[in-house]
């Protein structure tokens, strides 16, 4: 059925919007502090969008992939479909079928109410968040009136997290326990994800959206089993909990207010890097963005009160050059040592892309410090890509 | 109580009045309710031109997809009354922003997104004579893309020929010629809109209107999703 599916958005008909590319890059980590690259690894995407509106009826299809290729690690090949789907319109509903990925949040950086899709968590906190949700396979229908949206969403096959592989520079274990690492599998019509959507935009330009979503707890934790007397073993958890959640953003003038907050029912909570507690877990993001000629400038605030984590983060970018982009983002515990300082170049001419990113962290070595483990991982990553 | 409604209705008799005009202009830039037109924009400020697909429905509906070039694609914007996002590729998300942002060159987000003026704006003829007619147009909501505008229309047919574009306190920022009258969907179009920096006289973008074509759009199809 999946490769029907696959093969679906490639027939051809008459279409009002097509647009395709290919994407050819690779991309490495380069740690300074153990002078060493790891991480290194070669990415397909081919992408393809298409649409048609009849009288009555409206259709979309979308077939965008990544393939990853890994030289630095043994892991296979990872075909991971970012969004196969096939879409259909009538007046005030929209129904879609296939791979898909979610956008609930209104904020940068950690997205909390993003629960619906899995995370590539292989280099953790380094990760690029646009880089790091994977998709799952399932039913989202929404119907639109006026201002009102209301959306349904049925996960057939949850995927799961990618965790950093065993004996790399991110293994939680250090190579102590047997700890496999990679994709977690999970299996196709067990386990089901399932929650709705309500979202209103008020005539004075509020957003408001409220959600309640059935997933299994994000990130994977690992239980621990002694299997004989010199033998520990690593498994990842599969927990399913429930979350309500809200989200909201308000236009003044050149001005952008928004907030998140997500309440997650017997949740595990992060305890130190790989051990957890079950507890319910209130976490809440609000920040402010205001749009200047030559950049955009971001400030957050993010609090988990259940760990008693409070994070001051700042982002900004120039937008005014289109073939260079650097940007810059700092987030820093408002309470502790743990703080992140990332700067990052993008160059772009023609079909080529350079992006050089630089990512300094800095944290305590309690089990309450978050950044504790990587405070000697400061590391640059490079991309580079051709897209035709 | 015969004499309240007498100004009744020669109070909304007017308001008809004023909204026909304004939606007999709206007429030569929209074709029908729902349609799409394919727009390339070519700027003095940038070195590359940019085209879009712009899917339009009603006077609060609009979705625009980015066709070139290479280095923008992706960056679809939705526009929901006077709710404005936009989709960044590198992060992978949509985001809020103002109708007024600039989209390239002298063009705002807004000039092509908001192609009606009638219900967004009340209007007052200034001067009239027997080729031209000046009205002066003021919005009637808050987040529009400008507060006020100028408008000279042809006496005869009612056509928009120039349009100033003013902040709240009657500064002109950009200044619209409406440009190459042809044949599109059954009317005379213009087919160039010619906008020109009033601070920076040299600088100037034109909006080509390169195709049009009437389409039934569900109302479904305008939400963030259509963004990505």
């Amino acid at each position: 059925m999946i490769f029907i599916l696959l093969l679906l958005p490639l027939l051809s008909w008459s279409q009002d919007f097509s647009q395709k590319n290919f994407t050819v890059g690779a991309r490495s980590s380069y740690f300074l502090n153990a002078d060493d690259w790891d991480n290194t690894f070669l990415y397909y995407n081919p992408e393809y969008t298409d649409e048609t509106f009849g009288d009555s009826v409206g259709i979309r299809r979308k077939f965008k992939l990544r393939v990853f290729d890994y030289v630095s690690s043994n892991e296979k090949v990872i075909i991971d479909p970012l969004d196969v789907s096939m879409e259909f319109f009538t007046n005030q509903n929209s129904f879609q079928i296939g791979f898909l990925r979610y956008q609930f949040s209104e904020t940068f950086g950690l997205q909390l109410l993003d629960v619906a899709n899995p995370r590539d968590y292989s280099e953790f906190i380094f990760n690029d968040l646009a880089w790091s949700k994977r998709s799952v396979f399932g039913l989202n229908d929404t119907y639109k009136w006026n201002d009102f949206q209301m959306q349904f969403i049925l996960t057939l096959w949850p995927n799961g997290d990618r965790l950093p592989y065993a004996g790399s520079a991110f293994d939680p274990t250090g190579g102590q326990i047997d700890y496999e690492g990679g994709v977690v599998n999970r299996p196709w019509f067990k386990d089901l994800e399932y929650g709705t959507r309500l979202k209103y935009l008020f005539q004075n330009g509020l957003d408001l959206s409220f959600l309640y979503y059935h997933h299994f707890s994000r990130p994977t934790f690992q239980d621990f089993k002694i299997v004989d007397s010199t033998h520990i073993k690593a498994e990842p958890t599969s927990e399913l909990v429930d979350s309500l959640g809200t989200s909201g953003s308000y236009v003044f003038e050149e001005w952008v207010l928004r907030a998140d907050v997500l309440y997650t029912f017997d949740d595990l909570v992060q305890k130190s890097l790989i051990a957890y507690k079950r507890q319910n877990h209130f976490q809440a993001l609000s920040g402010v963005d205001r749009n200047f000629e030559k950049f955009i400038l971001g400030v957050q605030s993010q609090s988990d009160f259940t760990e008693r984590r409070h994070f001051f983060g700042l982002r900004s970018e120039y937008t005014y050059l289109g073939w260079w982009k650097p940007s810059v983002m700092f987030f820093k515990n408002l309470q502790r040592d743990d703080q992140w300082f990332q700067v990052k170049n993008t160059f772009l001419k023609d079909q080529w892309g350079l992006s050089i990113t630089y990512d300094n962290i800095h944290g305590g070595t309690s089990e309450s410090d978050l950044f504790g483990f990587y405070r000697n991982q400061d590391r640059l990553l490079v991309d580079t890509s051709f897209t035709y | 109580m015969k004499l309240f409604l007498l100004c009744l209705s020669f109070f909304i008799s007017n308001l008809a009045m004023a909204d026909d005009l304004l939606m007999e202009i709206d007429k030569y830039r929209n074709p029908s309710d729902a349609y799409s037109m394919n727009v390339r924009i070519v700027s003095t400020t940038e070195k590359e031109e940019s085209s879009f697909l712009v899917y339009l429905k009603g006077s609060d509906k609009t979705l625009i997809k980015v066709l070139g070039p290479k280095k923008t694609l992706g960056r679809n914007m939705l526009m929901i009354g006077e709710n404005m996002w936009v989709y960044i590729p590198n992060i992978r998300r949509s985001v809020r922003v103002s109708l007024s942002q600039k989209l390239t060159g002298e063009a705002a987000n807004g000039d092509i997104s908001r192609m009606r003026w009638a219900g967004d704006y009340t209007h007052k003829i200034e001067k009239k004579d027997a080729k031209q007619w000046q009205l002066s147009l003021e919005a009637t909501k808050k987040g529009l893309t400008y507060s006020k505008i100028n408008v000279w229309i042809d006496a005869k047919d009612k056509r928009p020929l120039k349009a100033e574009f003013l902040t709240l306190s009657g500064k002109t920022i950009k200044t619209a010629t409406y440009e190459k009258y042809e044949k599109v969907l059954g009317m005379m179009r213009p087919s160039q809109i010619h906008i020109v920096d009033n601070l920076k006289k040299d600088q100037y973008s034109d909006i080509y209107i390169e195709k049009m074509e009437n389409k039934n759009f569900p109302d479904s199809l305008f939400t963030e999703k259509s963004l990505e």
